[in-house]
């Protein structure tokens, strides 16, 4: 992946999708709705939601360029770049997004966890791991390290721990590289994987636990 | 000495969500614990989730396990029970089980559309997996928010209490647990929701 734009966050969407909301036939969306933690939030149809659902990232690009505000911003070509940059701010205010610095994730990870959606299919042909319904082609392909950190995010509280957890585990490895045994390494790993899940919905961030948990 | 295990059911119901399915085995993840099912394991695991196909309300039985693995499910089963795998529940009566799970969507929530406005779907990419009233679809959405199935629904009920939900079954905790419980095997085996160890996600 080459590097993000100088001065440019990656975008992460926050929240589950909860989908549209009309409130009767032949109505308009009122809006669409977005759960963090214990909050619901209503997302206005039109540019605000396209720019949270831009945020996942989109398949084709997903893993080969960072999905910084630059590259959101030459994706949302209906709406001018001004009213895509308020509209992060605005997301970024009510916590449905995240704006981080990829060189530095590390406050990012300690707030947020993940919660992983799809099937495990394990390994395919290619070598890849798959992701889908069971019973069904896989609807993404990734590496078995994406793969690692989506079928085990899911048990811990924040994305930090999750990633101390995978640096851990590698340093158990016979043979381990380092890259993937020191954990601030592996976390800045996780944050770049996050678009490869996520634009395919195999995934949603949310608040960590304690954060922003009903319980 | 050994312990008779309590009899499952007179439903089912699986717990977990294949973190990876090989073709020997199956790893599930349920709550904070991974476990490892061998083949025989896996495939009546599978087949515990229930069917699209089955009436709502009606128990997804250790027979209907059987038939779909085509041979004897017990033995299995229990190994499963013992893992926490899976869990017998009355569909009538399904409290005790709900105390004891929670559940997580694994699909996309699309919500409603103009066409349909009383239709909520789940599905993925273009493909439609489910079609439920509001209710149910605020149950699958939103059940995680609270500890447990059956706090969840009570919690559920209140909210469309004092929001004037227009569908009676909705007010009432207890009704909205029968009713939910029994989409379950409908739910599950269309890989809409999984199911957890309540406290545990």
């Amino acid at each position: 992946m080459t590097a993000p734009a100088a001065g440019a966050p990656l975008v992460l969407p926050v929240g589950q999708y909860l989908g549209a909301l009309v409130p009767a036939a032949g109505a308009a969306v009122r809006g669409h709705r977005v759960r963090v933690g214990e909050q619901v939030h209503l997302l206005a149809d039109g540019p605000e939601f396209e720019v949270w659902s831009l945020a996942h990232g989109v398949p084709r690009l997903a893993g080969l360029l960072p999905h910084d505000s630059a590259q959101l911003v030459r994706l949302a070509r209906a709406i001018d770049p001004a009213e895509v940059e308020r509209l992060l701010a605005g997301l970024a205010g009510r916590g449905l997004v995240a704006l981080v610095d990829p060189a530095d994730p590390a406050g990012f990870a300690g707030r947020h966890r993940w919660y992983s959606l799809l099937g495990g299919l394990g390994q395919q042909e290619s070598g890849n791991c798959g992701l889908g319904l069971v019973g069904s082609p896989p609807v993404r392909e990734v590496s078995p390290r994406v793969y690692e950190f989506w079928s085990l995010a899911p048990l811990f509280a924040d994305l930090s721990a999750a990633a101390g957890f995978l640096a851990e585990a590698a340093g158990a490895d016979p043979d381990p590289e380092p890259a993937e045994t020191d954990p601030d390494r592996v976390l800045t790993d996780v944050v770049g994987w996050l678009h490869d899940l996520l634009c395919v919905s195999a995934g949603w961030l949310d608040v960590r636990l304690d954060a922003g948990s009903a319980r | 000495m050994t312990v008779p295990r309590p009899a499952l059911g007179p439903g089912v119901l699986a717990v977990g969500w294949c973190a990876e399915l090989g073709p020997d085995s199956a790893s599930v993840l349920a709550g904070h614990t991974v476990r490892v099912l061998d083949a025989g394991q896996s495939r009546v695991w599978a087949a515990a989730h229930g069917s699209p196909l089955h009436p709502e309300g009606s128990p997804w039985t250790p027979s209907d396990v059987a038939r779909a693995v085509g041979q004897p499910a017990d033995a299995v089963l229990g190994e499963l029970a013992e893992l926490g795998l899976v869990v017998g529940v009355d569909p009538a009566d399904p409290g005790p089980a709900a105390e004891r799970l929670t559940l997580l969507p694994l699909a996309e929530g699309w919500g409603n559309t103009p066409q349909e406005p009383t239709v909520f779907r789940y599905g993925l990419g273009g493909t439609e997996l489910v079609r439920l009233p509001r209710v149910l679809y605020d149950a699958v959405s939103l059940a995680a928010r609270w500890p447990d199935l059956r706090t969840a629904c009570h919690g559920l009920a209140t909210l469309a209490r004092s929001a004037g939900v227009p569908t009676p079954q909705a007010h009432d905790g207890e009704q909205l647990l029968r009713w939910l419980v029994g989409a379950l095997p409908r739910l599950c085996s269309a890989s809409v929701v999984a199911l957890h160890p309540a406290g545990e996600v």
